[in-house]
């Protein structure tokens, strides 16, 4: 597996950290996380208020990281990270993920609740009227929308505690209000537990029950 | 004539000719802004009996009485009475008397009176008798002129001291109506469509909005439509309206879909208020056809219109109108089908407002029909930026020959006055009141940056630069008061647009909104947009990116296009890749315009124009690439199933017909395999 793992200042960490309800949300997060790291800043150890890390295998997932939170999705493009100064993403027809194709996305995404149009001409207008648009956007775009996202979050919340309900460490499993629920936990993991957890070819973990 | 400078409405007779010529032709010969009005003209509640009398409105001057009867008599004074207590109500009602003050405050020193004798008239003298020289009555005086013209300012920004930095003194200059553009808002239509036309940033919006306004009060129960082509502008303009009629304190509530319908053209089949051809289809119950790459919407309206002629009672008195009103905003955007349908369907008045071209490389700049109001003063920029913009848009600093080059009568449309000398073309612009502040102290309202880079993508640092420094020379810029726009649709100068919104907080310490992914201006912060995402956009300073300067007609459109969003400066980043010679021609022709006020060319021979003419018609007849390529694979013979996949692989290779060819019959045999 290669890691890939970045820096995030303070305003990243509030980019990425806003809350995940809709696919909409995931499909923005992902957008943002490319060209952040497509732009590659080098932020110091010092200024770092979290991280960010990607994990490439056959199952790609990005993650992110602050003392308190963790979450992480599914990555769902190939990546060339062969230069070390660069990195690339492709889609599975090798079309390119720059910045250009994730602006167009966002524009298409951000464009009046595109998702709960009631006429289908109505959700084309908005990816019709990108110009010119980038090979492959419909491509992407549909992709983006099919891909299951894997979400996963650790949450350590003391104000909210409740050793039964709403443990002080715990997983959400996926996000929207009707599918997401918990698995509380004994104590806080490390990233690396949490990374490990979703990683298939790391040993399984077992749940106990604890009524 | 008929000119900017001047507007009357005063009903021209005997007594008063020869003293409104004077002050139309003064207004013309020292390019000042002059009114004569007989009442204030935003307020249709006020009218007197009185009527030998007009008021000279002229900023920096008092407001003048002027009686054209009996001297001194009592009719006069009570005209004078009543028209300043009807003033007071005015500026009461706009929040402005917290800022001028009550009338019995100033009367002395901001009004006159004048008795007319048309054997002792002197223009210039009477003129001068009535300039105020303190800058704090010169400013008092323009907002009551503003009140008196309807041309409201928001109190807000306007308010406050004469500013001592020239970037408030613009954001803060008081926004008067010239003539053009009151007499469109309040003379009396006598035709059923009334057509306006202007450059960009000419304010066609602003006055279709007040036009509206005004007949949305005026008359209770006038159906109203208000529409253009582009959805995204239809939505703002819809979110526009409320905001305006609040600003212009109208009392009436606006009643959506039963009074007013603002929406695009088109409209979709599940919402009949969604369009304007959508709701007159539902209206007259005739077939709706939804947006389709196949069918024109001038064919649409045209097939429209048959059917609603069809209809039994199209002729008889019963024939309902869907609308009494209709205001087309952004007319460029249409085929005569679409006006003509509205024409139709509305009882009372269509007005039809749009640019003078769509591109500066447009060849029908005068249409045939003459527009009944031309703008000719763009009010968004300096109008040496203009003049430097279009100049560069058309070419006309490398040429000989230009790109472009527009016959004597398209200049003046365009608001150039045109000298010769010989062969040498001397284009002007007249200076406007609103920049008057920049010319006095020479400022550059455009710069030229060369960026020691070599690719858009190295030149965030000279971005920073230039931010650092307007930051520092103007201690109250905010944020919102930049705009940085990238020309080249690389994938590089995207590149370039995430690493700044990523530098700009981290150095400067504004956030910054991408336009092209938000479709939105946000507050407080540096818009950064694509060549696609300005229209209706200004800031005080704009950044525009180029590597180079490309010849082709859509990037030099765009090129002006970006550079005219600027009221204070335009800067333009070029990088080391520019040509020298071309860059030297460029620096020549702006300095040239700094010092003489002008652009100088020579004016190509006949055989060039027509060479340029001939170049521009072809890439106007042109095919589309698509068109073009699916062309080709009908004579190649390719199955439908492989077109999509070898476009896609095309759109890499080039865009040469020959090459296309040669390309497609070595690719189909191998996608064939």
């Amino acid at each position: 597996m290669k890691e890939k793992v970045f820096n995030l200042d303070q305003r990243a960490v509030d980019l990425f950290f806003s809350p995940v309800r809709h696919k909409a949300d995931v499909i923005i997060l992902l957008m943002n996380a490319i060209k952040y790291m497509l732009v590659n800043f080098q932020i110091s150890d010092e200024n770092s208020k979290g991280k960010m890390s990607l994990n490439v295998s056959k199952m790609s997932r990005l993650s992110f990281f602050t003392d308190q939170k963790y979450f992480s999705i599914c990555f769902p493009f190939f990546v060339d990270v062969s230069d070390v100064s660069l990195i690339d993403f492709y889609t599975k027809d090798d079309i390119s993920v720059d910045s250009k194709l994730t602006s167009e996305i966002l524009s298409v995404i951000n464009d009046s609740d595109i998702f709960n149009r009631q006429d289908v001409f109505d959700f084309i207008e908005p990816i019709d009227q990108v110009e010119p648009p980038s090979m492959g956007l419909w491509n992407v775009l549909k992709e983006l929308m099919m891909f299951e996202d894997g979400y996963i979050r650790y949450d350590f919340d003391e104000l909210r505690e409740n050793p039964k309900y709403h443990p002080k460490y715990h997983l959400d499993i996926f996000y929207s209000s009707s599918s997401s629920f918990k698995f509380g936990l004994k104590e806080k993991p490390s990233p690396s537990d949490f990374l490990n957890m979703m990683d298939i070819n790391m040993p399984c973990l077992y749940l106990t029950q604890n009524m | 004539m008929e000119t900017s400078y001047f507007y009357s409405n005063i009903n021209k007779n005997e007594t008063n000719a020869q003293f409104s010529d004077a002050l139309r032709k003064y207004a013309y010969s020292k390019s000042k802004q002059v009114y004569i009005i007989d009442r204030p003209l935003g307020e249709k509640r006020y009218s007197y009996s009185y009527k030998n009398v007009a008021v000279v409105l002229i900023p920096k001057s008092k407001i003048t009485f002027v009686n054209f009867g009996t001297n001194q008599s009592e009719d006069f004074q009570e005209f004078i009475q009543d028209f300043i207590e009807d003033l007071g109500a005015i500026s009461d009602k706009f929040r402005y008397k917290d800022v001028i003050g009550r009338a019995r405050s100033w009367k002395d020193r901001m009004i006159d009176e004048y008795c007319y004798d048309p054997n002792k008239f002197d223009v210039d003298r009477f003129v001068r008798g009535i300039e105020i020289s303190d800058g704090e009555d010169q400013k008092k005086c323009e907002l009551i002129i503003s009140l008196l013209t309807g041309s409201i300012n928001d109190i807000e920004r306007v308010k406050g001291n004469v500013p001592d930095n020239i970037l408030d003194k613009i954001k803060q200059k008081i926004i008067l109506f010239d003539g053009d553009q009151t007499r469109f808002i309040y003379d009396k239509p006598n035709k059923p469509v009334i057509t306006i036309q202007g450059l960009s940033g000419t304010g066609k919006t602003e006055l279709l909005l007040h036009k509206m306004k005004d007949i949305y009060v005026g008359s209770e129960t006038s159906k109203i439509l208000f529409t253009c082509h582009n959805k995204i502008l239809a939505d703002s303009l819809r979110k526009r309206i409320p905001n305006f009629f609040n600003f212009m304190k109208v009392e009436q509530q606006i009643q959506w879909k039963e009074r007013l319908l603002c929406v695009h053209a088109w409209g979709s089949q599940g919402d009949p208020w969604s369009g304007a051809y959508r709701y007159i289809c539902h209206f007259y119950n005739i077939p709706f056809q939804r947006y389709s790459y196949h069918t024109s919407f001038d064919t649409i309206c045209k097939t429209a219109m048959e059917q609603i002629r069809l209809k039994d009672n199209f002729q008889a008195n019963s024939f309902k109108h869907a609308f009494d009103f209709t205001f087309i905003d952004e007319s460029q955007d249409f085929g005569q089908g679409f006006i003509d349908l509205c024409s139709m369907v509305t009882k009372s008045g269509v007005y039809v407002a749009g640019d003078i071209f769509q591109s500066i490389f447009d060849t029908a700049i005068v249409t045939s029909v003459r527009p009944d109001h031309l703008l000719s003063k763009c009010y968004r920029t300096d109008p040496r930026t203009l003049m430097f913009a279009h100049a560069l848009g058309m070419g006309l600093f490398e040429g000989p020959p230009p790109l472009r080059w527009l016959e004597d009568q398209e200049w003046k449309a365009c608001g150039y006055t045109v000298n010769k000398e010989g062969s040498t073309y001397y284009l002007k612009r007249e200076p406007l009141r609103r920049f008057e502040d920049l010319q006095t102290t020479n400022y550059k309202s455009v710069k030229i940056v060369e960026s020691e880079a070599q690719q858009p993508i190295g030149v965030d640092n000279c971005i920073i630069d230039l931010l650092s420094k307007i930051k520092n020379d103007n201690p109250t810029v905010l944020a919102d008061d930049i705009g940085i726009i990238f020309l080249d649709g690389s994938q590089e100068a995207y590149l370039l647009a995430d690493r700044l919104e990523q530098t700009i907080p981290r150095e400067i310490g504004w956030n910054v909104n991408k336009a092209y992914e938000s479709k939105q201006k946000v507050r407080d912060t540096v818009l950064i947009s694509n060549r696609n995402n300005v229209k209706g956009l200004e800031f005080p300073f704009v950044i525009c990116i180029t590597s180079e300067i490309l010849n082709s007609y859509s990037y030099r459109n765009a090129l002006y296009t970006m550079l005219t969003r600027s009221f204070l400066q335009s800067i333009l980043i070029v990088t080391r890749n520019l040509d020298k010679r071309l860059k030297e021609q460029i620096d020549k022709g702006l300095n040239n315009i700094y010092t003489n006020g002008y652009i100088e060319i020579q004016e190509p021979s006949e055989s060039e124009k027509q060479r340029i003419r001939t170049t521009i018609q072809q890439k106007e007849n042109q095919v589309s690439l698509y068109d073009l390529f699916y062309n080709l694979c009908d004579e190649v013979g390719v199955e439908a199933r492989y077109r999509k996949g070898l476009y896609e692989g095309f759109q890499k290779a080039g865009i040469d017909r020959a090459y296309l060819q040669k390309w497609l019959e070595i690719s189909y045999p191998m996608v064939l395999k």
